[in-house]
C-alpha cells in the first residue's frame, strides 16, 4: 500500500500548479492543461477504482471550492469523480498493460474534459458558449493528452518508491511493471541457478485457470524470485487472489501454517462428489444442483470437506458433520487444504491424513513446500517427474489466541467468519477481510502450492498431477482437458498481453456447452 | 472483481453529493452554508497561492543576501538571476506607476494587489492578493494602469475573486469618449488568440460611432460595480446587423486580460465623475514623415500615399 498522504499531497499541489501557474500561461490554441484532471485519472489508474472516484471527487469539490473558482459548486467534482472511476475501472481491465492503461487514460481525460465542457454549457450559459468551446476545447484536450503519459509515469514511480522503497520506483520507472532488459536476465540466471530447487507457485491467478481469475502472465513471470521465500498460494485460489496481494509482513511469518482449501471445479477428489466420471475439469457437483452454474458451484463449494470422497453425498450435509465434532476442539491446528483444479489428489491425501490435525502440537508442524511446476506451459518443467518436497521447520509459533479448529463456512449462516483460521471458503469472506484476520491472528499455518495439472508424478497425482484421484480408478489422457477460454487468442489479447474476456467467455461456455463438445472441438473427434 | 459493489456505492453515493451541491448551488447561489465551505477552503487554497506567488517572487526576484560568492560561476549565475529580478520588479513598478498614473487623474483611491491565480477552463476569474482584511468588499471595481480590469466578486480574509470584464458573462456600461453617449459592453469570452474583441452595444439610436472612439465606464449605481471613467477600450471597427435599431461596435480592449500583473481595487469611488481624464493621452501628431512617392504614369489609381500613423 501507497503512503496514505501521497494522494492528497499531489492533488492539492497540483490544484495549486493549475491554479498559479498553468492557467496563467498563454499556450498556442487557447486553453492549458487541465493538470488535476490528468492527475486524477493517472492516481485512479494506480490505485483503481474506488480510490479513483473518491479522489476525484475531493479533488474536483476542491476545485471547485479554491478561490478563482465561480462556476457552481460540484461541476468538477461530478465530473472528475466518474473519470476516476472510469480510469481505475478501464485500468484494471487494461491490466498490467502500461500501453493500455495510458491509452485507456487518455480517453477518459478527453472525455472527462468534454464532459465538464458540456456540463458548463448546460448550468452556466453565460460563461461558457459554443463559441468559446469551439474554439478552446481541441487545444485543451490536446494538452491534457500530451500531459497524460508523463504524469502517469511520474505517479507510477513516485508511488512505488514511497511504498517499497527505490528499487522499486526505479523498477515501475521500467515501463511501469515490465522489468527491464537488465531486469530480466538477472531474473534468467536466477531461475537457472536454482533449477534444482522446488520453485514455489506464485499464486492465483495463472495461465490455464482464466476461467476463474484474470491472472496476468507477465506479472508471473516477472516475479518469481520475489515468491520463491515461500509465499505459495494464499488461500483456495480465488479469482486473482494472490495476483494482487501482497504481503507488507510476510518476512515474519514464522508460524507454520497448513492450509488445504477447497475443492475447485475440476479437482475430482475433494468434494467433487459427483464428477467422479469426469476426467478433472468437470464440473463440481453439478449433479447435485443440476441447474445451477459450475462456475459458481465451484465458488460456492471451494470448502473443506472431510469426505469428499464419498460420492454423491450433500455438501451442505458433510458441512455440518465435519462441523460438530470439529467445533469444541478449539486451540488445534487449523489445516486447510488447498486443492485445485487439476490436482485433486494433494488435497486428498493430506485431507485423510490430517482430518485429525489438532494432534499436531501447532509449535513443530513444518513448512511443507512441494516444489511444483510453475506452469504446465513450461514443457521444460517436464522433467521434474519426482515431486520435490522441501521441509523446513520453521520457528516455534506464538499464537496470540487459541487457534481455532477449522471451521466451515456455508452461506451467511455461520455467523463469526473464521476470525483466525477460518477458511476462505466459498468466497465468502473477501480476500483482504481474510488477510487481515489471518494477519491478526499469528496461528501457525502450513501451505503449500496446490500442483498443477501435467506437473506431478505421471501415475500418481500425489502431489499436484492428475485432476483424478488415484482411488477412482486409473488415468485416463490428462493431456487432452479442455480449458475454458484457453487457447483463444484474439487481436485484442495479444495487443494487451493476456487473455480479454476469457472469465466471461468460459463462463458462458461452461455453462452452455457440454465438455464433450469442446474435447471434441479440439480434438476434432465426434461428439 | 473484488469491491466492484462497494465502489458502485461509493460512486453513486458521490455522484448524488456531487449533484445535490450542483443543485443547492444552482438554486440557492447565496447559501450561507455554501457560502462559509467556500471561504473556508478559499482561505486555505489562497494561503497556498500567496505561498507559491511569494515562492515565484522569491526566486525570480532574488534576494541578494551578502553572501561570500567565491566561485565566479555562481557569481554570474547570482548576477543574471539579479538581473531578472530587477527586470521584473521594473516591469511590476511600470504597472504600478501606470495604475498610480490612471488613479491620480481620476482621483480614484486604489488599493494595489497582484494576481495570483487564475480560474480553471472558462471561468474567466483571477484571485489578486488582497482581501477584506484590507478593506476589500465584493462589487469593487478593478483596473490596471491600462483600464478596466473587472470586478470584485467574492472576498475571503486574505483573497479575492475578480471576474475579469473580457468574460461573456459580464456587461460593462460605457460612455464613447467625445460625446458620452451610453452603451454596453460585453466581453469576448475565452478565445483561442487569447485577445478578442469586445461587443459594444449602444443604447440610443441616435448614437453616431466612428472607429477610433474610445470608451470609458459609466457610473453604476452607487459606484458598484464600477465607478466611472475608467478605460476600457477603443472602437476598431463598426457592426452593421441589418434590422438593428442601435449601432454595434467591436472593441478593443486597452487591457491585456491573459498578462495581468499588478492591479488596483478602487476603494474609495471619486467624488466627481472624472469623465475622460483617465484616458491614455491622445495621439499627438508628430512630425509628419513624408513618403515622397513618384507618380507613375500608369498607375492607375491616383497617388496612393501611405498614411503615417501617429505612435502612440
Amino acid at each position: 500500500m501507497r503512503k496514505a498522504w501521497f494522494a492528497p499531497v499531489l492533488i492539492v499541489a497540483s490544484i495549486v500548479v493549475q491554479l498559479t501557474v498553468l492557467n496563467g500561461l498563454r499556450l498556442p490554441g487557447g486553453g492549458v492543461p487541465d493538470l488535476v484532471l490528468v492527475v486524477v485519472a493517472a492516481l485512479a489508474v494506480a490505485d483503481g477504482p474506488l480510490a479513483g472516484a473518491i479522489i476525484g471527487f475531493a479533488a474536483g469539490l476542491c476545485l471547485d471550492l479554491a478561490p478563482p473558482g465561480s462556476l457552481l459548486v460540484g461541476q468538477y467534482a461530478l465530473v472528475f469523480c466518474l473519470a476516476g472511476w472510469a480510469a481505475g475501472r478501464l485500468a484494471r481491465a487494461a491490466g498490467k498493460s502500461p500501453l493500455w492503461s495510458a491509452a485507456f487514460m487518455a480517453i477518459v481525460v478527453a472525455a472527462a474534459e468534454a464532459l465538464s465542457t458540456a456540463l458548463g454549457l448546460v448550468l452556466e450559459p453565460a460563461q461558457v458558449t459554443t463559441a468559446e468551446v469551439r474554439e478552446v476545447l481541441p487545444a485543451t484536450i490536446g494538452y491534457d493528452l500530451i500531459l497524460c503519459p508523463f504524469v502517469l509515469y511520474v505517479v507510477v514511480v513516485i508511488g512505488s518508491m514511497l511504498a517499497e522503497g527505490l528499487s522499486a520506483g526505479a523498477a515501475a520507472g521500467g515501463v511501469l511493471g515490465v522489468p527491464t532488459r537488465s531486469e530480466r536476465g538477472q531474473q534468467r540466471r536466477r531461475r537457472q541457478q536454482r533449477r534444482r530447487e522446488p520453485r514455489l507457485v506464485h499464486a492465483a491467478a495463472r495461465t490455464g485457470d482464466g476461467w476463474l481469475s484474470g491472472g496476468h502472465e507477465r506479472y508471473h513471470r516477472r516475479q518469481p524470485s520475489a515468491r520463491t521465500r515461500g509465499r505459495l498460494r494464499p488461500a483456495s485460489g480465488v479469482a486473482g487472489s494472490a495476483s494482487g496481494l501482497r504481503h507488507p509482513g510476510s518476512a515474519a511469518r514464522t508460524s507454520p501454517h497448513i492450509r488445504l482449501a477447497g475443492g475447485r471445479r475440476g479437482d475430482g477428489a475433494i468434494g467433487n462428489p459427483v464428477g467422479r466420471n469426469t476426467v478433472g475439469s468437470g464440473t463440481v457437483g453439478r449433479g447435485a444442483a443440476p441447474g445451477r452454474h459450475p462456475g459458481m458451484l465451484a465458488g460456492a463449494s471451494r470448502q473443506f470437506r472431510p469426505r469428499g470422497s464419498q460420492p454423491g453425498g450433500s455438501a451442505t450435509r458433510q458441512h455440518t458433520a465435519a462441523r460438530g465434532p470439529a467445533g469444541p476442539g478449539r486451540g488445534r491446528t487449523p489445516i486447510r487444504f488447498g486443492g485445485r483444479r487439476g490436482d485433486g489428489t494433494l488435497g486428498r491425501a493430506f485431507g485423510s491424513a490430517s482430518l485429525a490435525p489438532s494432534r499436531r502440537p501447532p509449535a513443530a508442524v513444518p513448512r511443507l513446500r512441494p516444489g511444483t511446476s510453475r506452469s504446465a506451459l513450461t514443457t521444460r518443467s517436464v522433467p521434474r517427474v519426482v515431486p520435490k518436497v522441501k521441509f523446513k521447520t520453521a520457528a516455534p509459533a506464538q499464537p496470540r489466541r487459541p487457534a481455532a479448529v477449522p471451521r466451515f463456512r456455508r452461506g451467511s449462516t455461520f455467523g463469526s467468519p473464521g476470525s483466525a483460521s477460518g477458511l476462505v471458503s466459498g468466497g465468502l469472506l473477501s480476500q483482504s477481510t481474510f488477510r487481515t484476520q489471518r494477519r491478526r491472528a499469528g496461528v501457525p499455518r502450513l501451505r503449500f502450492a496446490a500442483g498443477r495439472r501435467g506437473s506431478g508424478p505421471p501415475g500418481g497425482g500425489m502431489l499436484g498431477g492428475s485432476g483424478r484421484s488415484p482411488l477412482l480408478g486409473p488415468r485416463v489422457r490428462i493431456g487432452k482437458q479442455p480449458r475454458f477460454g484457453y487457447g483463444r487468442r484474439s487481436l485484442l489479447s495479444v495487443l494487451v498481453g493476456r487473455r480479454v474476456g476469457s472469465g466471461w467467455l468460459a463462463r458462458k461456455r461452461a455453462g452452455s456447452r457440454s465438455r464433450g463438445w469442446l474435447i471434441s472441438k479440439r480434438t476434432g473427434g465426434a461428439g | 472483481m473484488r469491491d466492484t459493489r462497494r465502489t458502485r456505492v461509493v460512486l453513486v453515493v458521490l455522484l448524488v453529493v456531487a449533484l445535490a451541491l450542483i443543485a443547492l448551488d444552482y438554486s440557492d447561489g447565496s447559501n450561507s452554508a455554501l457560502r462559509a465551505v467556500r471561504n473556508a477552503v478559499g482561505d486555505v487554497f489562497g494561503g497556498a497561492e500567496h505561498g507559491t506567488g511569494t515562492v515565484a517572487r522569491f526566486f525570480s526576484g532574488g534576494s541578494s543576501s551578502a553572501s561570500q560568492v567565491t566561485s565566479l560561476q555562481e557569481q554570474v549565475v547570482k548576477l543574471r538571476a539579479e538581473l531578472a529580478g530587477a527586470q521584473l520588479s521594473k516591469s511590476d513598478l511600470q504597472q504600478l506607476r501606470k495604475l498610480l498614473l490612471v488613479a491620480g487623474a481620476a482621483q480614484y483611491r486604489v488599493l494595489a494587489a497582484s494576481v495570483i491565480a487564475v480560474g480553471t477552463g472558462y471561468q474567466q476569474t483571477v484571485t489578486i492578493d488582497v482581501g477584506s482584511s484590507n478593506g476589500v468588499t465584493a462589487d469593487e471595481t478593478v483596473l490596471n494602469g491600462e483600464g478596466l480590469v473587472g470586478r470584485v466578486t467574492s472576498v475571503t480574509a486574505d483573497t479575492a475573486t475578480v471576474l475579469l470584464a473580457d468574460s461573456r458573462a459580464e456587461v460593462v456600461g460605457a460612455a464613447v469618449a467625445p460625446s458620452g453617449q451610453l452603451g454596453s459592453v460585453t466581453g469576448p469570452g475565452v478565445t483561442a488568440s487569447g485577445s478578442g474583441l469586445m461587443h459594444l452595444q449602444m443604447l440610443s439610436s441616435a448614437a453616431v460611432l466612428k472607429p477610433g472612439d474610445e470608451l470609458v465606464t459609466s457610473a453604476s449605481e452607487h459606484d458598484r460595480p464600477f465607478v466611472p471613467g475608467v478605460p476600457i477600450g477603443v472602437i476598431t471597427r463598426l457592426v452593421s446587423v441589418n434590422g438593428a435599431l442601435t449601432e454595434a461596435a467591436d472593441v478593443r480592449p486597452f487591457v491585456d486580460y491573459t498578462a495581468l500583473g499588478i492591479v488596483g481595487v478602487v476603494i474609495v469611488p471619486p467624488k466627481h465623475d472624472p469623465r475622460f481624464s483617465a484616458l491614455p493621452p491622445l495621439p499627438h501628431p508628430g512630425p509628419t514623415v513624408t513618403v515622397t512617392v513618384t507618380a507613375r504614369p500608369t498607375a492607375a489609381g491616383a497617388g496612393s500615399s501611405p498614411n503615417p500613423t501617429p505612435g502612440g
